[in-house]
């Protein structure tokens, strides 16, 4: 776990837990409001696909690079997805360098779930000539600045960056052409992730609110309104009731990100 | 949701377990240890604590500071593993930690340490759940003071069905995977992931099912653990 | 409205609803509200006269508690104390002011590593850090005898009501035993008895949550003692 070099004080904990029992939040937001998202797709043009996101006070870059590779034996047809974070020490007071730990394994491993799961992307597609070459797709999610709700600021950021990525098309031979094409993305899953405080579920947290909040749990849910992945996070609890309304928030939340999404990549191009 | 009987791969019924075994107080060197065989897993957890934190800077003045390790024989799976922690071990070592520590009143012991080692030997679905069950019996064996005791069950949908209990061939082919764990007495889910593809309501219909899965499981944990005083 | 949930000496999990009321509480129980539940693996009783309920558990690490006597092994010596093993979750300090009568400059040719003592527990603070006092008797340094170890929830079993089982069984094999309320047993006599004696003991820890064992033990201790005088004496005469 990530040490708490900072303790937040036992008074704006308490703070914070009346606000939200009030209904309300430090930054005057509504419990089911998002902080100001900001997305651009193509920022780093030596990778083949990336974000640069801003969640509030959180930015991170996502980049997407690949390769070519012989398949997993059990999988000769399908191509690979594979999904890193890193926590630097720039980012935060809190983050040691190093190999990654138990906080960004999960993250990364959270983010990689909800877009493996839901089909998003189509491995076989990833295929070049079958049973000896297939593509691997990179995504890596590199942490700039942790101002709180990194799974869906990166969430965001990886979806995004699959989405925009081009990358050369290779012919039967398993030769590289001169022409480009988009990665075979089905959908366009998106993560939400709702903080318990003061027993009541408040989206987004920022900072403050993650130091202090009972319990966290991050839905990612698909245009059709199904739930592709969920994660009950760090200790604390959750009734069936709650999981269910956070199921709830996530689908119409996901939805408002996943157009602003599709919106910035329209913009970009 | 209409419910079809169908064939499931050891002929279950939807809301049917899998064959479960506890045995609480096996291992000598051990705080607090048990033994859990669910189906064709075999997983030992073992507790060491309270005791004294190293590396130092962890140590909290108002509680005790929970580390839960999961790991895998590299003879537990069909394809030997590597040993060694992977990124897969180390997120359920966080998730089993966050599912347990609700329970444990950590503030009984401030500056102080509780391990918590999950050993899988043999892996056939459902390891981290058969872990979280092993734990909670091996805290209680430590003497270590909990609200309660946690249950873990998984549920899933295979072949558009929401059954409980997925075995290995059910995880693989299957369209979700729902591992959850509960105070039992409240019914708080402390542990909950998801993975597949879901519609809303048959994310309730699992989660209600695997609960009811953990409160057969809750049962058993009881009994295991008064049998090793019968009388 | 105040009401007992479950019945005395019964053998309860943590979780299990105990009572619902303003009774007090005593170890093994917590409060939610108006239950009260059992936070370990244990028996629970009920002090009318308090109306307090408590879960006395089966199974726990010792912690160190004022006024305790436990016995401990030198673990370290330091250029100022010695640091204590006393089979808990934290080493126990041991000051040469609570040990000795004048300044020593190697502390160590008065405890060594390794070495056995019997104390009393002075001080605990709130994280668990003790001090122990050797200075007078009966406590300080163990010589020769064997060691017991039992489960520090077994320690009243073993000593009994008003200390009548381990005085019963001092009496019976003659022997001397220093119980801690760390779980750790020093027992000094012939070698014999002290084998008896440790399986005893062993017996009483596995054992402990039964009833009528005070007399089991002493039917045990006195068919035991008979064999082991009858080849006494067989031996005497070959």
């Amino acid at each position: 776990m990530v040490i708490e070099m900072d303790a937040i004080a036992n008074i704006k904990r308490e703070y914070i837990n009346n606000l939200a029992i009030e209904g309300k939040r430090l930054d005057e937001r509504a419990p089911d409001e998002y902080r100001e998202l900001k997305i651009i797709p193509n920022y780093i043009k030596k990778a083949e696909g990336s974000a640069y996101v801003e969640l509030g006070a959180t930015k991170v870059i996502v980049g997407v690079k690949y390769d070519v590779g012989t398949p997993f034996p059990d999988i000769p047809n399908e191509g690979v997805m594979t999904t890193s974070a890193e926590l630097p020490p720039l980012a935060s007071p809190e983050f040691e360098s190093g190999p990654p730990g138990e906080d960004a394994i999960e993250l990364a491993r959270v983010v990689d779930r909800g877009i493996r799961e839901s089909k998003a992307l189509d491995t076989g597609k990833l295929c070049i000539v079958p049973g000896e070459l297939v593509r691997i797709v990179f995504v890596d999610i590199q942490v700039l600045d942790d101002g709180g709700n990194l799974l869906d600021a990166c969430g965001i950021g990886a979806i995004t960056a699959l989405k925009c990525a081009k990358m050369p098309i290779y012919n039967a031979e398993g030769n590289p052409t001169d022409e480009i094409e988009s990665l075979p993305l089905r959908k366009v899953p998106v993560t939400c992730t709702i903080a318990k405080i003061g027993g009541k579920l408040l989206v987004d947290p920022q900072k403050d609110e993650e130091k202090i909040m009972a319990s966290r749990i991050t839905v990612s849910t698909d245009e059709d309104g199904n739930v592709v992945a969920m994660q009950k996070g760090i200790d604390g609890s959750f009734k069936l009731e709650e999981v269910m309304e956070a199921v709830r928030l996530a689908k119409i939340k996901g939805q408002e990100n996943r157009e602003k999404i599709l919106k910035a990549i329209e913009e970009a191009e | 949701m209409k419910v079809i009987t169908m064939t499931r791969c050891d002929g279950r019924k939807n809301d049917e377990l899998r064959t479960v075994k506890m045995e609480v107080g096996v291992l000598n060197r051990a705080d607090g240890s048990a033994y859990v065989e669910w189906g064709n897993n075999k997983v030992y957890a073992a507790v060491y604590g309270p005791k004294e934190v190293i590396p130092r800077f962890l140590a909290r003045n108002d509680k005790a500071y929970l580390r839960c390790k999961y790991s895998m024989a590299p003879f537990s799976v069909e394809d030997r593993k590597r040993p060694g922690p992977d990124r897969r071990s180390v997120e359920i070592g966080k998730v089993m930690a966050g599912a347990l520590a609700p329970a444990i009143i950590l503030e009984d012991y401030p500056n102080s340490m509780i391990e918590v080692l999950v050993d899988v030997m043999q892996a056939d679905a459902g390891t981290r759940c058969a872990g979280i069950t092993a734990a909670t019996l091996a805290l209680v064996d430590a003497g270590i003071p909990m609200r309660g005791l946690v249950s873990a069950c998984a549920s899933g949908k295979v072949d558009d069905q929401i059954v409980l209990d997925l075995c290995k061939e059910e995880d693989n082919s299957g369209q979700a995977d729902v591992p959850l764990a509960i105070l039992s007495r409240t019914e708080d889910i402390t542990l909950l992931q998801m993975d597949g593809i879901m519609t809303e309501e048959e994310v309730d219909e699992a989660l209600s099912l695997a609960i009811k899965g953990c409160k057969s499981i809750y049962q058993m944990q009881m009994d295991a653990l008064k049998s090793k005083y019968g009388d | 409205m105040m009401e007992i949930m479950v019945g005395e000496r019964e053998l309860v999990v943590p979780g299990t609803l105990l009572a619902k009321g303003k009774y007090s509480l005593g170890g093994g129980v917590t409060r939610e509200g108006e239950e009260i539940f059992s936070t370990m693996l244990g028996l629970f009783y009920f002090n009318e006269e308090r109306k307090q309920v408590r879960v006395v558990p089966l199974e726990g690490k010792y912690l160190p508690k004022e006024g305790d006597t436990v016995i401990g092994r030198i673990e370290k010596v330091l250029a100022g104390k010695w640091l204590v093993d006393i089979n808990s979750a934290y080493l126990a300090s041991l000051d040469p002011k609570s040990a000795l009568h004048d300044r020593i400059e190697d502390l160590s040719k008065v405890y060594d590593v390794g070495d056995l003592i019997f104390a009393k527990v002075d001080y605990v603070d709130e994280i668990y850090n003790s001090n122990l006092f050797t200075k007078s008797m009966p406590y300080g340094k163990l010589r020769g005898g064997a060691l017991v170890e039992i489960k520090p929830t077994r320690v009243p079993r073993l000593i009994g009501k008003k200390g009548s089982m381990i005085y019963m069984i001092k009496q019976l094999t003659r022997s001397k035993i220093l119980v801690g309320q760390n779980g750790l047993v020093w027992v000094k006599a012939t070698s014999g008895m002290e084998d008896l004696i440790k399986r005893t003991i062993e017996m009483i820890n596995n054992q402990a949550h039964s009833s009528g064992l005070t007399d089991k033990t002493k039917e045990y201790l006195e068919s035991q003692i008979k064999e082991i005088e009858v080849e006494g004496d067989h031996n005497d005469e070959m």
